[in-house]
């Protein structure tokens, strides 16, 4: 199987989640340019749903459903000892993750198990004579980094929203088989388990993986006025989609918000502003962390503005 | 105790954290951080290794180069038990419990310790550095090894602008603008 890539998919219960198709795309990309097969990983406690055997459209070969009493929900322990064992047995030269929360997660500590390099959030892959190339952004979505990765296999993953997933008619045929979790504590789950998910608000979608995006500039004052674009939000159609805000997996719409100034950090809008204050550069597909990464600048030059800052707030109220 | 892994001038970085509560620093000096998060991780776990930690934090990324992995590579290298962004936190005595955001909602992670944790914006006000932890921060010790770490796997091909992006629109300011504006949101971007 030289040449091969590996797809790892991400499902929520039981179903498939929408970047599981971008993934294939990108890992088909590769597949191409490699001259492997590619095969679908997804890790569940039973059959996966939501898509899984349309997974052959989108340019897999084999869709590998590996079960595991604890795989119902995101076992990071569990997870990454299963995945690298699948891909040393597998011999791949690449493995796609999604740069979901989860798969951020995940992929390093499969590239460590591995002793492989890792590039996260890429937003295109390629091959260069032979081996994987990725462009990935840095210095918050300023500047783009070229990366070689001269290792096998390389362990990419990819940006939500940036890879649009093509239909690549493929065989697709499916796998099932139970997991094989190489020892450590804690049993097959490991010593980290996912109690819950709680879900947010109806509609929420997070800003990475939104395919439309409402967001309002510094006319809105202050957090309190952010009712007004969650108000448009609610208005706007998810792409293709029936009307109003669509709840997670398809079509859904985010808000993102800007705060008034540099000073609109106030403390109890803070948590708000993390969620909903989420800089985005639509030539890479959405930068959700970026903005909050600048903020994260400013607040360094924090102990030494402290005294002049706190003067400006009082001359302003 | 706080460690970074980095060029001499990052024992100014120390010093703010010393100053701000740590007992002692260490930095693994190092001419240049590779691109390869995988190194600058084995170098941290050899330093950490044996230190008889109950818990250690990263920040979820770096800044500039927004690796996202040397935390849970650590954890892995020294076979600890790791939550990544977590935005939330709970320990009692062995037991720890997190919450980090995930698309959609908030996932509630349960683990034990000693653990490695990489930490979200908002999971805690930082303390602020008063003059008298500056001045306290002057007399704690502050180890400097060099260390070197190897090339790794990733190897640096161009660093290029981002492609330009394409001009926004400003459609006019008051009630006039709003027919123009929701004809534009009909009929370019179809989204109502």
């Amino acid at each position: 199987m030289s040449g091969g890539v590996l797809a790892v998919l991400e499902q929520r219960d039981g179903a498939l989640r929408k970047v599981s198709h971008e993934v294939v795309t990108g890992a088909r990309r590769l597949g191409d340019a490699l001259g492997g097969t590619v095969d679908a990983l997804v890790l569940a406690a039973g059959a996966v749903g939501g898509g899984a055997d349309q997974l052959g459209a989108f340019g897999a070969d084999k869709v590998i459903t590996l079960t595991h009493a604890a795989f119902a929900r995101y076992a990071p322990e569990g997870y990454s000892r299963a995945i690298a064992e699948h891909v040393r047995a597998g011999g791949y030269r690449a493995v796609v993750f999604a740069a979901s929360a989860t798969g951020k997660d995940l992929a390093p500590r499969v590239a460590a198990r591995l002793g492989v390099p890792l590039a996260q959030d890429v937003t295109d892959v390629g091959v260069e004579s032979g081996a994987v190339t990725v462009v990935r952004p840095v210095y918050a979505g300023k500047a783009l980094l070229k990366l070689k990765l001269a290792a096998s296999p390389a362990l990419v993953s990819l940006r939500p929203n940036v890879f649009t997933p093509v239909q690549r008619p493929k065989a697709g045929v499916a796998e099932s088989a139970a997991a094989a979790v190489p020892g450590g504590g804690g049993g097959g789950g490991g010593r980290v388990t996912v109690r819950e998910i709680k879900a947010a608000q109806a509609g929420a979608l997070d800003v990475a993986e939104a395919p439309i995006v409402v967001s309002g500039g510094r006319g809105l004052k202050e957090p309190a006025n952010f009712k007004i674009l969650e108000e448009l939000a609610g208005r706007v159609r998810g792409g293709g989609g029936g009307g109003g805000v669509a709840r997670g997996g398809g079509c859904g719409v985010a808000a993102a918000c800007r705060p008034g100034g540099p000073d609109g950090q106030d403390r109890q809008s803070h948590a708000l502003h993390r969620r909903r204050h989420l800089g985005r550069d639509p030539a890479l597909g959405g930068d959700a962390h970026g903005e909050s990464h600048r903020r994260d600048q400013q607040g360094q030059g924090r102990a030494d503005l402290q005294g002049g800052r706190l003067r400006n707030r009082r001359r302003s109220v | 105790m706080v460690v970074a892994l980095g060029p001499a001038a990052a024992q100014e970085t120390i010093r703010t954290a010393l100053a701000m509560g740590a007992d002692r620093g260490v930095l693994l000096q190092v001419d240049r951080i590779p691109a390869d998060g995988l190194e600058a991780a084995k170098a941290l776990a050899a330093e950490l290794k044996g230190g008889g930690y109950d818990l250690i934090l990263f920040g979820k990324m770096a800044i500039d180069d927004y690796n996202h992995q040397v935390g849970p590579m650590v954890a892995e290298l020294l076979d600890l038990p790791c939550v990544t962004t977590v935005a939330h936190l709970e320990i009692d005595g062995a037991r720890g419990t997190a919450e980090r955001e995930v698309e959609g909602g908030v996932e509630v992670v349960e683990f034990t310790l000693p653990a490695v944790l990489t930490t979200d914006k908002g999971l805690n006000e930082p303390r602020y550095p008063a003059l008298k932890g500056i001045m306290a921060a002057k007399k704690k010790p502050l180890d400097t090894k060099p260390t070197t770490v190897g090339q790794g796997g990733l190897e640096i091909l161009a660093l290029m602008p981002p492609p330009e992006r394409k001009d926004g629109k400003i459609v006019g300011e008051g009630a006039a603008a709003v027919p123009e504006l929701v004809r534009l949101l009909r009929e370019e971007a179809k989204v109502l």
